[in-house]
């Protein structure tokens, strides 16, 4: 059962990848601006790269790390849009769901399924805590602020 | 994780160049 209920999750990430990179592809095609490069090998890599690292065991902490790590600049990015342009908060929670599914496959595959591993102190902000990413979409904001900001 | 002998420099080299891709994709995103 533990091994179809990765396939489903799989593929829920896989579902959640082609609905996001349909929808980016539409409103801005990477040949009509900059910036749509960005979702496109974005997109690209979660539907190519991540689902097949998520299904071998050996390389799920690097999909692991490739999904979550898509998903903090996603919500950089259309909170960056929304802030400037039209609001795409709705679109940033949909995103999220391919953050839990991700984080779903990981700890079905790294955790006995019964578990409740207890992190304490600066555990909570190490990988492979929320508290990791957490500070990571923080510090990622911040970097990519100074970025938008000073580099003009 | 720490236990790989090529941990720390692969640290290193994907925290530099994730931070100046990020801050690059600051400057390169203008709506």
């Amino acid at each position: 059962m533990k091994k179809k209920i990765k396939i489903l999750l799989i593929l829920g990430l896989l579902f959640v990848s082609i609905g996001g990179g349909w929808l980016h592809y539409k409103y801005h095609p990477y040949d009509a601006t900059g910036f749509g490069w960005m979702p496109f090998i974005i997109g690209i890599l979660s539907l190519v790269v991540v689902p097949v690292l998520f299904y071998f065991k050996k390389t799920v902490h690097w999909a692991y790390l490739i999904n979550g790590f898509s998903v903090i600049i996603g919500i950089i990015t259309m909170a960056h849009f929304s802030f400037e342009v039209a609001p795409l908060w709705a679109n940033i929670v949909t995103l999220l769901s391919k953050f839990v599914i991700g984080r779903a496959i990981f700890c079905l595959e790294v955790y006995p399924i019964d578990s409740n591993p207890k992190v304490k102190g600066l555990g909570l902000i190490r990988y492979p805590n929320m508290g990791f990413w957490y500070v990571h979409l923080v510090t990622w904001s911040l970097v990519y602020f100074l970025g938008n900001y000073f580099w003009r | 994780m720490n236990k790989i002998k090529w941990f720390k420099p692969l640290w290193w080299v994907l925290h530099i160049v994730a931070i100046a891709l990020v801050f690059w994709l600051g400057h390169f995103v203008k709506f």
